[in-house]
């Protein structure tokens, strides 16, 4: 098991008064190998429930146990490191640093996990020509396409080979032709052994995944096994 | 991983070059407000030291630090004061009456002053010049490469004269070193001014007499006239002094506040500048202390880089800034620059402190949510 939530519960509380019960109670364990497919309408508390999940947003209260230790029980510089080494995360707007280049962008990770510089690169540059980006390593994120960019956000996601693979809407900005690309370079890098979670409001995406789940008002409504028999159908 | 960073702040380098030229003004403007400050109380002194044991009577509309510094033009006492003195009830206690008479001239078209003088009843040291000989100042005759036997021609507004250099002063009177010495007589008439004293200097043996009383009735018997002692030039300048001292501690201590809450302010809008990258970085797995770290240290370097530039700025506007308020060119007194320096970086640091903290500590969530 890679990852376990625990009667996880968050509360946004509002400006006046009235507070928003974004997550409710949700329990949760994501096994390795997995590649799980959280999917409700917008505002069922699917990010919220996938920020909790990667170390970055406390729960009001839950757990979240990751290797046997609680996330939110480290201090936020142990938290930190366990972001850095476990979890990789991939974002809508794919947020990468507009004055680093695509071999940059990927490879900080990896230095900051305090791999030498030459190695980081090394690592970078395997991912980056493995996504079929070999062209684009001294690219600054202006300078490429949005599926080159969301591509080099997989692969900053991937260099410190993370137990976990976060990734919120990743397909949100793009039109149907690249989000079956885009989905279809999850699914291989889910058949090479990558644990993935994976966000999405878009129901033709639930297929993808060998796990579906289905949130609604912040609870998990429901879930289901998606079997390669059903694929295949 | 340090070029990552160094990148970050390139992007926003201008703001950063600004703060720190900011304080380089204020670390200058503090320097140059030391120096002078520093200064009026070493002239001070220096003016009491040269008033010695003597009295020092000038007229009362007389600048003193134009007097001791021998420019402009002089205001003048009726001749007859060392006389009337004498005949005063007071005369009895003084031994000697130095009467002096200032003014500018120009030798070998250079300008020199012309102090002319003349003992009235002699003490020991008996400084007689005759009237067509000149005494001249060391640095004096090194500035006009004059020696003794030389004749010099001495042009005021008065008459021009030649007179012959009868000898080199090693120690000039007073400390006068850039200064002629002629006969009272023959001063008058190369600054045209046929009567009248600038000052006179009066010597006895005050060792019993209550000598401020002495200077008050002094001045009682000859109206129109200040009786300066070293006792009187030093209390009349310790409160102007220790008010000097009052407000340059204030300065320093606002300039310094100053900087922190430019330093901070310089910081918080890095930080808020570059929050979504910060919130990526921290996401990626940056310790919380390396942001704050990057910051502080930015915030350092901003103080190292503004307290050497302020520091050399200081020296360099010192004197203009001098000559600007006083109407004297002052050396920038030796400001120390490991103490300005380690002030600077320490100030800056701990200014940023706050903001960089607050930096390492945002929540990565609420910021992706934001942008
Ligand atoms: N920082 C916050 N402060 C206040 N309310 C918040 C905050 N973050 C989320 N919420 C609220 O929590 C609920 C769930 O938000 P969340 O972003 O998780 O939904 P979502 O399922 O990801 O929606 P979408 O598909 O539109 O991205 C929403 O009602 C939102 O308004
Ligand atoms: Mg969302």
């Amino acid at each position: 098991m890679i990852l376990q939530l625990n009667d996880i519960r968050k509360e946004f509380k509002g400006r006046s008064n009235h507070s928003v019960l974004a997550v409710d109670d949700v329990s949760m364990q994501v096994e390795a190998g997995e590649f799980i497919v959280v999917n409700g309408a917008s505002g069922s508390g699917k990010s919220t429930l996938l920020f909790t999940m990667g170390a970055m947003l406390p729960p009001t209260s839950g757990q979240v146990v990751c290797d046997g230790t609680d996330l939110y029980a480290l201090s936020p510089s142990r938290r930190s490191k366990m972001r850095n080494l476990r979890i990789g995360f991939v974002f809508q707007t794919f947020n990468l640093i507009s004055y680093l280049n695509s071999l940059e962008n990927v490879a900080f990770p990896a230095l900051l996990a305090g791999s030498s510089k030459k190695a980081a690169m090394q690592r970078a540059e395997d991912l980056l020509n493995r996504l079929g980006l070999g062209e684009r390593l001294s690219h600054l994120p202006v300078e490429l396409s949005v599926g080159e960019r969301q591509r080099v956000a997989i692969c900053r996601g991937l260099v410190n080979a993370p137990d976990i693979l976060l990734a919120d809407e990743p397909t949100g900005n793009m039109d149907p032709e690249l989000t079956q690309e885009t989905m279809e370079l999850f699914r291989g890098i889910n058949r090479q052994g990558q644990t993935i979670v994976m966000v999405t409001h878009n129901p033709e995406l639930s297929e993808t995944g060998n796990r579906h789940v289905l949130m609604e008002k912040g609870s998990i409504r429901a879930e289901r096994i998606v079997s390669a028999e059903d694929k295949a159908l | 991983m340090t070029s990552v960073f160094l990148k970050m702040i390139k992007a926003r380098a201008w703001e950063l070059s600004l703060t720190a030229l900011i304080i380089a003004a204020l670390i200058a403007a503090m320097s140059a407000q030391t120096s002078l400050s520093g200064y009026s109380e070493k002239r001070i002194h220096e003016y009491a030291h040269k008033i010695g044991g003597n009295i020092l009577i000038i007229p009362a509309e007389t600048d003193i630090r134009q007097f001791f510094g021998m420019r402009g033009d002089q205001e003048l006492m009726p001749g007859g004061f060392p006389e009337k003195l004498l005949e005063s009830p007071v005369g009895k206690k003084i031994q000697a009456i130095r009467a002096e008479l200032f003014g500018q001239t120009r030798i070998n078209n250079q300008p020199v002053p012309l102090i002319g003088t003349r003992l009235i009843r002699s003490g020991k040291q008996n400084l007689s010049i005759q009237s067509d000989q000149a005494l001249i100042g060391k640095m004096a005759a090194e500035k006009l490469q004059v020696s003794a036997g030389d004749f010099i021609k001495i042009s005021g507004p008065g008459k021009e004269r030649t007179l012959e250099v009868n000898r080199i002063l090693d120690k000039a009177p007073d400390g006068l070193d850039t200064g002629v010495f002629v006969d009272l007589g023959a001063a008058r008439k190369i600054l045209g001014k046929p009567d009248g004293l600038g000052a006179m200097r009066v010597s006895g043996c005050w060792c019993d007499t209550d000598i401020s009383g002495l200077a008050a009735d002094i001045e009682k018997n000859l109206p129109g006239t200040r009786a300066l002692t070293v006792k009187g030039v030093i209390s009349a300048q310790k409160d102007m002094i220790d008010t000097v001292a009052q407000y340059s501690s204030l300065i320093n201590i606002l300039g310094g506040l100053f900087i922190a809450l430019i330093v901070g302010l310089s910081i918080y809008s890095q930080t808020r500048g570059q929050l979504k990258n910060i919130a990526l970085l921290l996401v990626v797995g940056a310790r919380p202390w390396m942001i704050a770290g990057l910051f502080v240290c930015l915030a350092a370097l901003i103080g190292l880089a503004g307290a050497i530039l302020g520091w050399i700025l200081g020296v360099a506007v010192t004197p203009g800034i001098s000559e600007l308020l006083l109407g004297e060119t002052i050396p920038a007194a030796g400001t120390n620059l490991g103490w300005v320096v380690f002030s600077g970086v320490l100030l800056s640091a701990a200014a940023a402190l706050w903001p960089a903290l607050a930096a390492s500590r945002c929540h990565p969530a609420d910021i992706f949510r934001k942008v």
